[in-house]
């Protein structure tokens, strides 16, 4: 009889239980066998696609881009998203698994990828970037490898601190000889981690990135030498001693290679800077060839007594962050020592009071404020300065201008923005309109407004000639009015009256810009036409103002 | 001047400036004191080299006098990777098809012209970026190669590529 095509040839309807299962083994074993041999065809078929023509080390240079581009984003978290490439066809699986540098990045937060991307870096150097809560004590891993496979080790305690197995490596007495970056960030709320002395015994050679958030040095600290990149930041609430000028000059000198340094709040004096400062002599001088990028947070006469004993390139970009007792001679103080000794940009500020940032010898001028509304109230909201720009939002913005202006060369300003909702006397005005060729009047109150028009169309001594004879252009935003019409009138009456003697006297205005100033500008600007080459209302006027407010 | 013979007989004479942009050239034109190099075999045929040859040349006589990429230097490496930017010159030169850009990423991988190479991976890279591997295929013309079992394996590591 003819077995049935339906049941397998050594397979009858009478065979044994034993038999069909073979019989089954056997057909799984052939399906098997054809599934390889399709899976095998598909990889030839895929062996003569264009990108196959790729070999192995271009494939993974392709993705060694890609999971640099991905990770490059977060500091903290990386990005694993790159790893869907192993998942396309099996060439690209097995190029992407034998490439172990491409497996090096862990994030441990996700336990099972890190094992398996610990496995598959074959023994590449590890970038381990972490950012917990708590601590890392129930995290497995890899803090189990030695500390000569890190090249990277970002860690942030986001609400706690640093747990005991990190510490375990970072007290480890083994070198870290590929380790390029660490970065340890400790929250606000828990207690200083110090880094001890012995951390990685001091030798790291290719160590450059060091950045430090509430966690304690012991100064003077014995660095790595090979630092070019270094940020320590203590919170301003940690009360935990902080090291002299002495003993951070001591330290930076162990690093001659520094091109950014970031010191937020690391010194101890608390004094103000007196008007004639003469920095202390015994302080060690320290030369920074290449530093590019400084940023200092402290005390006016910490910040000034650190930037008098550092010798820095022309080049370097400057910040400072004052926070000490706020006086005008302290603010002249530190305008008149950044002017004479920093050829390039400075960033000055002041957190109880103000923010210079200068581009002197570029020409130009650009102070940054950003104030802390919360700590000075009803006084001060903020004073900034951008490229060309001067932005006031400070009660005593007429004492405090003059003196900015006064500390910076004359050529270097020709724009002036100026933001205050306190008005400006016509004396400050008088003193910082001279250089400019443009004025823009942002969000001013009605009487700082009406001083600017008295003394553009003021004539000096009562000659022929005007304040501001290099004005070109003068634009009006935001002037707010308390009473509205009887104030608008009133302000573009004088505004015209004063406008309509300068253009009688020759020193007529080209361009003349409002907006959000009026309701009655139907009738307005016809009449500033006679005054003004050209006049421009409200709706001309959004675009730049919309920049504006970008800037 | 330097003459540079194609493996389909064709001759280019170019700046010396131009040659050097290729590690490759550079060497060998040093190493035989010679002024003629003769361009590779590549995968054991001949490197169909005209076509893509005019591409990379138009880009080396582009690039000519910038500073090449120093080899020693593992951050810098790193840095140029982590950039997505691709100049605009650069992007609208490796506007090509498919076929053509392959060619070019292998011609400046024989040639050694790293940022040429740089500029190939990364628009690969960018033409892969936030792809699920479907799409990469349909966009390669790749098939599906995996066996069941490691199907199974790569269903299991979906989850790690899940948005950070």
């Amino acid at each position: 009889m003819e077995p049935s095509l339906h049941l397998h040839p050594s397979v009858t309807a009478f065979s044994q239980p034993d038999a069909i299962k073979a019989a089954q083994t056997d057909i799984d074993n052939e399906i098997q066998r054809l599934n390889n041999c399709i899976c095998s065809l598909k990889s030839r078929r895929n062996s003569l696609c264009h990108v196959s023509r790729l070999p192995p080390e271009v494939l993974s240079e392709v993705f060694l881009v890609l999971s640099e581009q991905l990770q490059a984003q977060d500091r903290f978290k990386a990005d694993f998203r790159w790893t869907l490439v192993a998942h396309v066809c099996r060439l690209w699986r097995d190029i992407a698994l034998q490439h172990g540098r491409l497996w090096g990045k862990i994030d441990m937060t996700k336990p099972d990828p890190t094992t398996a991307f610990v496995g598959r870096s074959k023994g590449a150097p590890l970038a381990i970037r972490e950012s917990f809560t708590g601590s890392l004590a129930e995290l497995p891993i890899t803090f189990a490898d030695p500390s000569y496979r890190y090249r990277e080790l970002h860690l942030r305690a986001k609400d706690g601190q640093l747990g005991p197995n990190v510490l375990q490596v970072l007290n480890s007495p083994i070198h870290a000889p590929v380790l390029e970056s660490l970065v340890l960030e400790v929250s606000d709320n828990y207690p200083e981690y110090t880094l001890p002395a012995t951390v990685f015994d001091y030798k790291a050679p290719a160590l450059t990135r060091l950045q430090l958030q509430n966690v304690r040095l012991e100064w003077p600290a014995a660095l790595f030498p090979s630092l070019t990149h270094l940020s320590i930041h203590h919170s301003g609430n940690t009360s935990l001693p902080r090291p002299s000028v002495s003993q951070v000059l001591t330290t930076l000198k162990n690093m001659p290679l520094l091109e950014y340094l970031h010191l937020v709040d690391q010194t101890i004096f608390e004094q103000p800077i007196p008007l004639n400062y003469v920095s202390p002599e015994e302080l060690p001088s320290v030369p920074l060839p290449h530093l590019a990028t400084l940023q200092l947070f402290g005390t006016t006469y910490d910040c000034t007594t650190l930037l008098s004993h550092i010798t820095l390139s022309s080049f370097v970009d400057l910040e400072i962050h004052c926070t000490g007792v706020e006086n005008v001679p302290e603010i002249q103080a530190l305008m008149n020592f950044v002017k004479d000794n920093f050829a390039r940009n400075s960033t000055i500020n002041d957190s109880s009071l103000l923010s210079v940032r200068t581009n002197v010898g570029a020409g130009e001028l650009s102070v940054n404020v950003d104030m802390v509304a919360d700590a000075v109230p009803k006084r001060l909201l903020s004073l900034g300065v951008y490229p060309r720009v001067v932005e006031f939002f400070e009660s005593r913005v007429s004492t405090v201008l003059p003196i900015i202006f006064d500390s910076i060369p004359a050529a270097a300003t020709k724009r002036l923005d100026v933001r205050s909702k306190f008005p400006i006397s016509t004396e400050a005005w008088t003193r910082v309109l001279n250089r400019m060729s443009e004025v823009r009047v942002l969000d001013t109150c009605f009487a700082g407004a009406v001083n600017l028009a008295h003394v553009l169309g003021s004539p000096i001594d009562n000659t022929p000639s005007f304040f501001a004879k290099q004005l070109g252009s003068l634009t009006f935003s935001g002037v707010s009015f308390t009473h509205k019409t009887s104030q608008q009138l009133r302000f573009y009456e004088v505004l015209l009256d004063c406008l309509q003697k300068r253009s009688n006297g020759d020193h007529r205005i080209k361009n003349l810009n409002f907006h959000s100033c009026s309701d009655v500008k139907a009738t307005v600007p016809s009449q500033f036409r006679k005054v003004a080459h050209t006049v421009r209302w409200d709706q001309e006027l959004e675009e730049d103002l919309m920049m504006l407010s970008s800037e | 001047m330097v003459l540079l013979v194609t493996s389909d007989n064709k001759n280019f004479v170019v700046d010396r400036e131009v040659a050097d942009r290729s590690v490759f050239v550079k060497n060998t034109l040093e190493a035989r004191g010679l002024s003629i190099a003769t361009p590779p075999m590549l995968n054991g045929g001949c490197f169909e080299l005209t076509s893509p040859f005019l591409q990379v040349l138009e880009y080396c006589q582009h690039h000519r006098g910038e500073p090449l990429p120093t080899t020693d230097d593992a951050n810098a490496d790193e840095n140029r990777k982590r950039t997505t930017d691709i100049g605009e010159w650069d992007r609208k030169f490796i506007t090509v098809d498919h076929e053509m850009l392959f060619e070019i990423i292998l011609a400046a991988n024989y040639l050694d012209i790293k940022p040429l190479l740089d500029v190939g991976c990364k628009t690969i890279g960018n033409m892969v970026k936030g792809k699920s591997p479907e799409e990469v295929r349909k966009l390669f013309d790749i098939v599906n190669d995996f066996t069941p079992e490691e199907e199974a394996q790569i269903k299991k590591e979906n989850e790690w590529a899940e948005d950070p």
